[in-house]
């Protein structure tokens, strides 16, 4: 299921650190060496890490979050987490929808 | 069909019984990946913020996070290291490469490491990778230390002196005094 790691130092720099293991299917699949886990979703200021044991929905996920912050002015932590949140349960459900409807 | 469809007339479609176990199964759907997501806010102020199934959001306060399966394992050495935003960038990187390589214990960590620095504005930055293996390296012998000698010795010779339960009950059982008994040979008070 891998890692992804971030701490914030005294500079207010932030500091990531990953591994390159990629599990797909539930865990069924998985691939060392594979993917760099950051996706930028604003430039040079906002940026998301995952791990988990399928990663296939992450790249539409990031889509949908980079849309839901194109005309945002101030992007606050909030702002951030409130398009990520949205677009987390936006795909939770088009799977559900996929899955079982 | 969509999602609003099943919620508004799916009950109509599916029946009560198979609508309510199609719920269910759509509550308890997991997209199977934990996000964290890191970045400045427009006062250039950095933040971690953790998203997780169903959805759910937390605000990290201590000014570090890990997810994933060696999240434990790289959060215990961050706390160890006492991590926090009072440490400079130089400590932080050496501690989160370390909480990488203590993350490799847990299953499905991988070996290959990925590390770099974001700062507001800037493209993100990383070690060369000569100092990159360096770190992994020496970070590897420092979370994998025995032991000292001298501490095992003192264990060793502590288990050695001291009794069991068993014999410390043996122990209890000699030394409780017998019930007083009048004692024959007694001396009687001497009569004035």
């Amino acid at each position: 299921m891998s890692v992804c790691i971030a701490a914030i130092s005294d500079d207010k720099k932030i500091v990531v650190s990953s591994d390159l293991m990629v599990s797909l299917l539930g865990g069924a699949f998985s691939a060392d060496l594979s993917l760099i886990k950051g996706r930028e979703i604003a430039l040079q200021q906002w940026a998301i890490g995952f791990a988990g044991d399928d990663i296939g929905r992450v790249k539409p996920l990031v889509a949908r979050v980079k849309h839901a912050l194109v005309g945002v002015d101030e992007l606050s932590a909030e702002a951030v987490a409130s398009a990520v949140l949205k677009s987390y349960h936006a795909e939770r459900s088009a799977l559900a929808v996929e899955t079982h409807l | 069909m969509d999602m609003a469809t099943f919620m508004a007339n799916g009950a109509i479609v599916f029946g009560d019984q198979e609508y309510g176990a199609k719920r269910d199964r759509i509550e308890q759907m997991d997209l199977g990946c934990t996000l964290l997501i890191h970045g400045f806010d427009h006062l250039a102020n950095p933040h971690l913020i953790v998203v997780d199934n169903p959805g759910v959001a937390q605000f990290v306060a201590i000014d570090y996070w890990a997810i994933g399966s060696g999240s434990y394992m790289a959060l215990s050495r961050l706390s160890l290291h006492r991590q926090s935003a009072m440490l400079s960038l130089e400590e932080t990187i050496y501690n989160v490469v370390e909480a990488k390589v203590a993350a490799e214990r847990a299953l499905g960590v991988g070996q290959h490491t990925y590390t770099f620095i974001l700062e507001k504005g800037k493209p993100q930055r990383s070690l060369k990778p000569e100092t990159g293996g360096i770190l992994m390296r020496e970070a590897g012998k420092r979370i994998v230390l025995d032991p000292p000698r001298e501490l095992l010795d003192l264990i060793k010779a502590d288990l050695e002196t001291t009794p069991t339960p068993a014999e410390n009950q043996t122990a209890a059982k000699r030394s409780t005094p017998k019930s007083p008994t009048r004692d024959r040979k007694a001396p009687k008070p001497s009569q004035a």
